[in-house]
């Protein structure tokens, strides 16, 4: 290969946070999805949920690509999230703060990816925080700072191109790939 | 969780109906097909609808992994150009595992000792899932 770098993100998050929606926004390649009609909660909102893995790739700077994976959010899907994180080298966290409990949905992706975490570098991106604004961005990092960890937070609409790329550049920052 | 939880009487009725017709056509797959130890039908999005095995399974499990594996294989498929996907089949060093499509919302997984004729058990699995389709519909 020429002087192209490749590196593996994840999305990960709460269910119907807008993982799938983000990696769409964004992907210079046509996106491979898995989604499958929803029988359970989640068909209130929406109609489909992500079984399998989205994936989609961008181009972030010159030489610099970053390929896209999308997990499912719902626990029962966790083999996924393992078999997804391996090898990856950062983590893009989508909360949806429309939920009852966004600070204990976010603990649950905190809690399971820690160690890839520790070993790479993490964002949280806040979403839907126009259906509701609490708990707002201090909430979170506060609740980080109550847990000892440091992650950028900011909130985002994935259905924005802007907002996404904005998300990755922080996770970007926070760490230097080479 | 399951595939019943939170919802109304009439869904719960439903549900419980098609497990039975579920547990009936998985039974008949495992009369048709000596060597298979177990079978499983899942919803789509992971939950499981029914099963029959031999053993003790974590089923919650296989059906979520069931619905992850079968939306894969379906995407490799259509990114190969050797679309749509018809079934999925592993073979294992202690037996085979096959799924396969019922409708849009359900999906098949069955399994058969390595001593199992491939054949016999994806022929016996294609059987159950036409069944299936034609007494479930194709929601
Ligand atoms: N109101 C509002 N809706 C949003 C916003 N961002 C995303 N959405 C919507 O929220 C939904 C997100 O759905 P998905 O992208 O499927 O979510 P997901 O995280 O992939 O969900 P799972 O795969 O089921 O875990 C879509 O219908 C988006 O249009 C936002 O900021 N505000
Ligand atoms: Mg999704």
């Amino acid at each position: 290969m020429s002087n192209m770098t490749e590196v593996k993100i994840i999305f990960t998050g709460t269910m119907g946070a807008g993982k799938t929606t983000a990696i769409n926004a964004i992907s210079e390649i046509k996106t491979i999805s898995t989604e499958a009609v929803a029988t359970d909660e989640t068909a209130q909102r929406k109609e489909t949920t992500t079984v399998g893995m989205d994936y989609g790739e961008v181009t972030v700077d010159e030489g610099l690509v970053l390929r896209l994976y999308g997990t499912p959010g719902q626990r029962r899907f966790r083999h996924m999230w393992e078999i997804l994180a391996k090898g990856a080298l950062g983590f893009v966290i989508l909360v949806d703060n429309a939920r009852p409990a966004p600070l204990e949905d976010l603990s649950i992706y905190l809690d399971n990816f820690k160690n890839h975490i520790a070993a790479s570098a993490a964002v949280i991106g806040v979403t839907r925080t126009d259906v509701s604004a609490q708990p707002d961005i201090d909430a979170y990092y506060q609740y980080l700072a109550e847990r000892e960890e440091m992650h950028p937070v900011m909130t985002v609409d994935v259905r924005r191109r802007e907002d996404v790329l904005m998300l990755l550049d922080s996770l970007l920052l926070s760490r230097e790939f080479e | 969780m399951n595939i019943s939880d939170g919802a109304s009487p009439v869904e719960k009725l439903k549900a419980a109906q098609e497990k039975q017709q579920v547990e009936k056509a998985l039974q008949r797959l495992l009369d048709m097909c000596a060597g298979a130890t177990g079978a499983l039908v899942a919803t789509a999005d992971g939950f499981v609808v029914a099963r029959v095995f031999k053993q003790d399974i974590a089923e919650k499990s296989l059906a979520a992994i069931t619905s992850s594996v079968m939306s894969l294989a379906e995407a490799l498929v259509n990114e190969t150009g050797q679309g749509p996907c018809q079934n999925l089949i592993v073979e294992g060093q202690e037996g085979h595992v096959v799924s396969l499509r019922i409708n849009h919302t359900r999906v098949l997984t069955a399994m058969a000792t390595r001593n199992t004729r491939l054949g016999m058990l994806l022929s016996a699995a294609k059987v159950c899932a036409e069944q299936l389709a034609s007494t479930l519909g194709e929601k």
